[in-house]
C-alpha cells in the first residue's frame, strides 16, 4: 500500500502532495482542542496497524485502518494519516518522503469518503457493525483503486496491477472489515459521543435520542 | 519524573476526567505547572502514591478509545516485529557469480524483476527472483553494479556492489588467451601444478572468505531492516508529543482570540 520512492513521475508526486496538503488544511481547520486527543489516538493506531500483517500467498499485505479512522475523524483523517505515514517512513522505511503526499492522499481520501457516504447510515437504524464492515472494506478497496491509478501513470500494465494490488488485498479487505466493524460497534455501544465529535447537528440530535 | 508522576496522581483522584478529551489537552500544561512549582516555592509532594498499574487501569476503565486500541496494540506487540511492508534487496559476490536475495520485511519476495544497472545507467541484465526470493547473475565486466528491484504493487529498492568486490579476473581484458598461455607453460612441467601461484592462492582465499562471510552480511542486512520495538514506541511517543504541542498552540491562539 505504501508507494516507494523513484517509481511515480514528478508531476504526479507534486499533484498528490498539493491535494494532500489541501486535505490536511481542511482537517486542521476542523480540529479544535477537544478533538486533538481522538485524532492522536487514531494516528497511533494508523501508525501501528501497518505492522499487523495479513498473509496473502507470495505477497505481503497489512492492515490500513483508514476506514475506521475516516468514520471517527472525518476530514481530520488527513493530518492523522500524514503524521502516521511520516513516522512509518522514518522509522520503518515504508514508502518514502517524496511519496508522502501521494500516499497520504491515497489512504486518507477513502476514509473521508467513508465519512461522507457511510456515516449517515449509522443513524438510520441499521446495524452499526455492518456499516463498519463496509466502511473498512470500502476504504481499502478505494485505496487500492487509487494506488492502481497512481501506478498506471508510472507506465504499468493494468492486468498485472489488478492482480498484484487488488487480488492481494481481498483478504485485507475482509480482515479490515471485521476489525472496523467490531471496533465501531463497540465504540458506538460504549461511548457513542466518539462519533458525535464530528457530526452534523441533526446527527447529534439523533444521538441524544439514542443515548 | 516526580512532577510528571504527581501530575498523573492528581488525575488519578478524578478518574472521570480521563474520559474528557478537553482535559487531556491540559496534561502537558499541568505537568509544566507542577515542574515549575517544584523548582519554585509552593511544591509539595502529592499525598497519595499511585502505582503505574493502577493508573493504567483507571485510564483503561474510563477511556473507551484507549480500550478499543488495546487489542490492536497487543496483536502488534505479539507479532515478532518483523512485519510490515517494505522491499529489501541483498547481493554478494560468490566465486565468479553474484548471488542475491529479495525479501519483504517478513517473507521472501518471489518473482520480483531485478534490473542490473552498470555505470552510466546502462542496463546490463534483468533477472527474476525465484520462489525463495534468490537470484544469481554472472557479471560480464568488472564495474560498479546497481541492483534495482521493483515489485508490481509499487515497492522499489536498490543495492550497490562496488567494483572492488568483484573477482580480479573480471579486469583482465582478454581472459581466454592468458588461460591458454598458462596451460601451455604448465604443460611440460608437472611439479608447478601441486603448488598454486600466489595469484591463484589469493583468488582462492578471497573466494572462500566471501563465501563464508556472505550469510553473515545477509543476516546483518536483514537485522538492520527489521522493525524494532523502540521504533514503535518512539513513533507513538512522537504522536503524543505532536498532539501535545498542537494542543498547546491551539490553547494559546484561542486565548489570544478572546
Amino acid at each position: 500500500m505504501h508507494l516507494a520512492e523513484g517509481i511515480v513521475p514528478l508531476p504526479v508526486l507534486a499533484g498528490g502532495a498539493v491535494l494532500a496538503a489541501s486535505g490536511v488544511a481542511i482537517g486542521l481547520r476542523k480540529l479544535d482542542e477537544e478533538r486533538i486527543v481522538p485524532v492522536a489516538v487514531m494516528a497511533s493506531s494508523l501508525f501501528v496497524a501497518s505492522l499487523i500483517h495479513v498473509p496473502v500467498g507470495p505477497a505481503s499485505a497489512h492492515l490500513v485502518m483508514n476506514g475506521l479512522a475516516g468514520l471517527i475523524l472525518g476530514w481530520a483523517v488527513f493530518p492523522a494519516m500524514l503524521v502516521a505515514l511520516l513516522l512509518q517512513a522514518l522509522f520503518f522505511g515504508y514508502g518514502g518522503l517524496t511519496t508522502l503526499g501521494v500516499n497520504t492522499l491515497n489512504m486518507a481520501l477513502p476514509g473521508v469518503l467513508c465519512f461522507l457516504l457511510l456515516r449517515p447510515l449509522m443513524y438510520g437504524g441499521r446495524s452499526v457493525f455492518v456499516v463498519g464492515f463496509f466502511a473498512g472494506a470500502l476504504a481499502v478497496a478505494v485505496a487500492c483503486t487509487m494506488l492502481c491509478l497512481t501506478l498506471l501513470t508510472a507506465g504499468r500494465g493494468i492486468i498485472p496491477l489488478a492482480q498484484g494490488v487488488f487480488l492481494a488485498h481481498v483478504p485485507v479487505m475482509l480482515v479490515e472489515g471485521l476489525v472496523t466493524g467490531s471496533a465501531v460497534s463497540f465504540l458506538y455501544r460504549v461511548r457513542p459521543e466518539t462519533f458525535a465529535l464530528w457530526s452534523k447537528p441533526e446527527w447529534s440530535a439523533a444521538h441524544a435520542t439514542i443515548s | 519524573m516526580r512532577p510528571y508522576l504527581s501530575a498523573c496522581m492528581k488525575w488519578r483522584l478524578k478518574p472521570a476526567k480521563l474520559a474528557n478529551p478537553h482535559l487531556w489537552c491540559r496534561l502537558p500544561a499541568c505537568i509544566l505547572k507542577r515542574t515549575c512549582c517544584k523548582y519554585g516555592a509552593g511544591w509539595k509532594p502529592a499525598p497519595q502514591m499511585a502505582s503505574p498499574l493502577a493508573l493504567s487501569k483507571h485510564a483503561l476503565k474510563s477511556n473507551a478509545m484507549l480500550r478499543a486500541l488495546v487489542p490492536v496494540l497487543i496483536v502488534a506487540a505479539a507479532s515478532p516485529f518483523a512485519y510490515g511492508h517494505a522491499l529489501h534487496l541483498f547481493a554478494s559476490v560468490s566465486g565468479d557469480h553474484i548471488e542475491g536475495k529479495a525479501y519483504y520485511s517478513d517473507s521472501p519476495a518471489a518473482g520480483i524483476p531485478v534490473t542490473i544497472v552498470g555505470p552510466d545507467d546502462e542496463i546490463l541484465a534483468t533477472v527474476r527472483s525465484d520462489v525463495s526470493g534468490t537470484f544469481t547473475w554472472h557479471p560480464t565486466k568488472r564495474c560498479d553494479l546497481r541492483f534495482v528491484a521493483e515489485s508490481e504493487d509499487g515497492h522499489r529498492t536498490e543495492f550497490t556492489i562496488a567494483a572492488e568486490e568483484l573477482p580480479r579476473s573480471r579486469s583482465a581484458p582478454e581472459p581466454e588467451p592468458s588461460v591458454i598461455e598458462v596451460a601451455a607453460e604448465d604443460g611440460p612441467d608437472d611439479s608447478d601444478r601441486s603448488s598454486p601461484s600466489s595469484a591463484d592462492l589469493e583468488r582462492l582465499v578471497a573466494e572462500a572468505v566471501s563465501r563464508e562471510v556472505a550469510p553473515l552480511r545477509e543476516q546483518l542486512d536483514a537485522a538492520t531492516h527489521r522493525t524494532q520495538l523502540r521504533d514503535i514506541v518512539g513513533g507513538l511517543g512522537y504522536i503524543a508529543g505532536v498532539a501535545g504541542l498542537f494542543a498547546l498552540w491551539k490553547r494559546r491562539t484561542s486565548r489570544s482570540d478572546r
